[in-house]
């Protein structure tokens, strides 16, 4: 219920912030406003307990919140793309607190470096300079919002709306206790990106000493990273192990071996990746070992998102490379046609240099 | 500390932060809902939709941590595509209609409303 009254609060801060004839009061809506989305994010900071991110989440979120109000609210346009800029970078902090890295340099590229770019070049061309008799005059359309009370109640709406619905939905899948081992089990069910991972998981072992043929059955997809190895037999592979461990503390102890030394011993580092009791367990049907795998053995963000791109929509990237030719092509046949201008003293000039 | 071992990738997002994620992204979608229906200057109109391209890309970038997928991000690899070409052709649509009525207010265009 809080959270409504405070959305109502924002309403109301950002109905009074928007652009107005009548000066003043703006300054106060905006910071009410501002107050608000705080105050939103406090509440949802102590409603949260454990689970809650990290503090910079808060940060980047007050800062997003606040930036995209300015945009809204900002009667200059050259100040409203300004801000926006400040909310793709706030933006792009919360994407790497989500772990998507390459989508945070994506956006700072693309959108703070070549869109919005592009927008203030527009804003430049289409805005008056300021001539003698009106020097800091703003455009007329951008002195009064049209009816903004009621975009500001139907836009709060759809918040409080979604919000709600959210909530609800939030509140019911926190009951469900099976829910997060569902996820890890969904998440690595042969997609590309866990084949990606069960690849290097096999690399990492094969490096630390496992045998050649050994079998990567499933990898845990977030850290600690554990793989279910299945070995060609499973008795042989326990039988293995107590070997290597026999002879392993045997040459700690500097015994003389027992035995003669095989030569298809696991080596210590491939030791120190199983668990102290190393017993198969059902997996699938099948008799797997779990093992712990190596920290780097963990796919950077750029490779997992690489691979989905590639693997799962090669289609929809052929796509998009079509459609920003497309756009490319009209953008420029737009922009060469001539245009029927009001002013009359500039027909000469437009007469000249059309093609 | 390599990417690869960023403290973001290594834990599950829970239900509690992705609602906070999520809100987030409402509420910059809903600025950018506002700021379209009430602004007249039609350059400040395109950036509210940007805006909510912000919105949207963040509620997928969201979701796709908490699946523990990578469509989520695939997507928005688009999403950001289409928007660098939705802001070429309307701000080459903006160009054209400052220089019809030199001015560029929404407004100047209401004599199309029925």
């Amino acid at each position: 219920m809080l959270l409504y009254g405070l959305l109502a609060l924002g309403a109301v801060g950002c109905a009074i912030a928007l652009p107005r004839r009548r000066a003043g009061g703006q300054a106060l809506g905006a910071l009410l406003a501002a107050v608000a989305a705080g105050a939103l994010l406090l509440t949802l900071a102590l409603a949260a307990g454990p689970d809650r991110p990290s503090l910079y989440f808060y940060i980047f979120a007050f800062i997003a919140l606040a930036a995209s109000l300015r945009v809204v609210t900002h009667p200059r346009p050259v100040y409203a793309a300004l801000y926006f800029v400040l909310t793709v970078l706030a933006s792009a902090g919360l994407f790497t607190l989500l772990g998507a890295e390459f989508l945070t340099f994506a956006l700072v590229i693309i959108y703070a470096g070549a869109i919005l770019i592009t927008y203030l070049f527009v804003i430049m061309l289409a805005t008056e300079a300021p001539r003698e008799e009106r020097l800091e005059a703003l455009e007329e359309c951008d002195i009064q919002s049209q009816s903004p009370v009621l975009a500001v109640v139907l836009g709060f709406a759809l918040l409080g709306a979604l919000t709600g619905l959210l909530s609800q939905a939030g509140a019911a899948q926190a009951a469900d206790q099976d829910l997060q081992r569902n996820r890890l089990y969904a998440a690595s069910q042969g997609e590309p990106a866990m084949a990606l991972l069960r690849e290097k998981a096999r690399e990492a072992l094969v490096r630390a000493g496992f045998p050649e043929d050994v079998r990567v059955e499933a990898v845990t997809p977030i850290a600690p990273y554990l793989a279910y190895i299945e070995p060609r037999d499973a008795a042989d592979f326990g039988e293995l192990v107590r070997r290597s461990r026999r002879a392993a503390s045997a040459a700690a102890l500097d015994e003389p071996a027992s035995e003669a030394q095989q030569e298809d011993l696991l080596p210590a580092s491939a030791l120190a990746l199983l668990p102290p009791l190393a017993e198969p367990i059902e997996l699938r049907g099948r008799q797997v070992f779990q093992v712990s795998l190596p920290k780097d053995v963990a796919p950077t963000n750029i490779e997992a998102v690489g691979v989905a791109l590639l693997h799962e929509h090669p289609l929809a990237l052929e796509l998009a490379g079509v459609l920003l030719l497309m756009a490319m092509l009209a953008a420029v046949a737009l922009a060469r046609r001539p245009v029927e201008s009001a002013e009359p003293a500039l027909k000469p000039l437009l007469l000249e240099e059309a093609p | 500390m390599t990417l690869a071992q960023s403290p973001a990738a290594a834990q599950l997002l829970s239900e509690i932060g992705l609602f906070h994620y999520l809100f987030v992204a409402l509420a910059m979608f809903a600025l950018g809902v506002v700021g379209f229906l009430s602004r007249r200057n039609l350059i400040i109109m395109f950036l509210c939709t940007e805006l909510m391209f912000q919105g949207a890309g963040l509620a997928l970038i969201a979701f796709s941590r908490y699946w523990l997928n990578h469509t989520g991000e695939v997507f928005v690899i688009f999403v950001l595509t289409v928007a660098a070409a939705e802001a070429a052709m309307a701000l080459a649509l903006v160009v054209l209609l400052h220089r019809a009525r030199q001015t560029l207010d929404a407004l100047a265009w209401s004599s199309m409303r029925g």
